[in-house]
């Protein structure tokens, strides 16, 4: 059996990180993140932890996402009530939100490939891991994040109607 | 050498080992063209990163407590329930094995107050199809420091979730307005003694030399436990669902021990959720999980949620 616990601290905060970006929502991305981790735990051995870790939570995004977006608009929709009840946030807050809100609408437009190579990048995945988790070809990763950074950026400004300052 | 291409300038800027490294190097150094992309490149990397991370503010929704004189308050986010795949979780929840305790002492903490927690959260709407209608507000919220050098026996507060899932009750959310309090000690009565049954024989087997027991759990059976050895680890339930994690430190130890990052298995009645906790204090955790996040009082060997005390429990006896 794994040691669960190395296997957690080793892995759990990068891979909430990668699912809370791909997600935009922190919860779900812990669901996930929770769900991977038992799923680990049945294993015997695992080859490439990381690997294997952010394949199975690629997936398991890519499932839930096709089958929960109703009902998460519902949730949404509850914890934006109780939202409105809690202290308001200062100026700064709200420049953030924006701004974060651009980010993701800058990620939405990546293709679904393009935007988890990038997230898995941003976590230290290596080239190798990367076309494990998603099933390409390892020589054609550096072409797929060539191509997101610069869809990214580019979406980014136009959003944002400033230069992101590369 | 030919100009490089985006794909092997980004492998390159991205630290890939690659037998013509240097070869690309001393190209990039000769040709002003590729030096130019190999730039464009570093920006193009450098911008994707800052954007990228604006996408961290997100919060759990953690709504925050009022502060109270003498006592912790305790923030209860919102609980969103999603049905998760049951098929195989009494299985898995076989191979839940038992947190070895980990202890760390920390002379300088010892009779210092708990150290507030500043929570920071910000909760997006936006879905991965679904067009943002509007950025939610973020909240800054940190909890009253309590009076220095004491720690009360913390308080749970709760707050009105938005969406709570009793225990077996699958997971569709309940009606807001729902406190936690009413939440433990109904979630509680509702698990399934079989289920508890059928998981208690097969992780005491799978712990080894750490029985770990998921006794009945019913409230009242649990306060009457007894006290089991310190090698056995204490169990409550909260919300609904029991509640596994590391055993308090010895009476020995320093009582003020960090154990931060610890994991705990938090054990649904379908299933196992992997969570941490943190102690806070000299008799206190901060327990956090699947967007969920409160805090407990230590007392006595157990834990103390919403004023109910789980103490640890005995092994049930094996039949023949």
């Amino acid at each position: 059996m794994h040691d669960a616990d190395r296997l957690f601290r080793e892995y759990h905060a990068p891979l909430v990180r990668y699912l809370t970006r791909r997600l935009g929502d922190r919860d779900w991305a812990e669901e996930v993140a929770q769900e991977t981790f038992l799923r680990a735990l049945r294993q015997s051995a695992l080859q490439n932890e990381r690997a294997w870790l952010f394949t199975v939570a690629t997936n398991l995004v890519r499932d839930a996402a096709r089958t929960e977006s109703r009902r998460r608009r519902h949730l949404e929709l509850l914890a934006a009530e109780e939202q409105g009840r809690m202290v308001e946030s200062p100026a700064t807050e709200m420049e953030r939100a924006e701004e974060r809100a651009q980010a993701r609408r800058a990620l939405e437009q990546l293709a679904e490939r393009d935007r988890e190579a990038l997230l898995m990048r941003e976590e230290g995945l290596n080239y190798e891991e990367i076309a494990a988790a998603l099933g390409v070809a390892v020589g054609s990763v550096g072409t797929t994040l060539s191509r997101a950074r610069r869809r990214l950026v580019q979406a980014f400004e136009q959003t944002n109607g400033r230069s992101v300052g590369r | 050498m030919k100009h490089l291409d985006e794909g092997t300038i980004h492998a390159w800027l991205d630290g890939e080992p690659r037998r013509d490294a240097d070869e690309i190097e001393r190209h990039v150094a000769a040709c002003a063209e590729c030096a130019a992309r190999v730039a464009e490149a570093r920006g193009l990397i450098a911008g994707s990163s800052r954007i990228l991370s604006a996408l961290d503010d997100v919060g759990s929704g953690i709504v925050p407590g009022g502060g109270g004189g003498g006592g912790e308050t305790i923030v209860v986010k919102t609980i969103r329930i999603r049905p998760m795949r049951i098929v195989g979780w009494l299985a898995a929840a076989g191979l839940v094995v038992a947190v070895g305790v980990r202890t760390v002492a920390d002379s300088r903490t010892v009779g210092t107050a708990v150290t507030a927690t500043t929570t920071t959260t910000a909760t997006t709407t936006a879905a991965p199809a679904t067009p943002v209608a509007k950025a939610p507000a973020a909240v800054v919220n940190e909890p009253a420091k309590p009076e220095a050098g004491k720690i009360a026996a913390a308080k749970v507060e709760t707050t009105k979730v938005a969406a709570v899932a009793v225990a077996a009750a699958a997971a569709a959310p309940t009606a807001k307005g729902l406190s936690l309090q009413n939440v433990v000690v109904t979630g509680v009565a509702e698990q399934r003694r079989t289920a508890s049954a059928e998981v208690t024989a097969t992780t005491a087997a799978e712990l080894g030399r750490v029985p770990v027991c998921f006794a009945p759990v019913s409230a009242n059976a649990m306060k009457q436990a007894s006290d089991l050895s310190a090698a056995n680890q204490p169990r409550a339930a909260f919300a609904g669902r029991v509640l596994m994690f590391d055993s308090t430190p010895a009476a020995a130890e320093p009582a003020a021990a960090q154990l931060a990052g610890s994991v705990f298995r938090q054990l649904r009645d379908s299933g196992v959720v992997i969570g941490a906790w943190r102690r806070l204090g000299t008799d206190s955790v901060e327990l956090r999980a699947a967007g969920l996040v409160t805090r407990a009082a230590l007392m006595g060997g157990g834990i103390s949620i919403d004023g109910t005390t789980w103490r640890r429990s005995v092994c049930p006896p094996k039949g023949p």
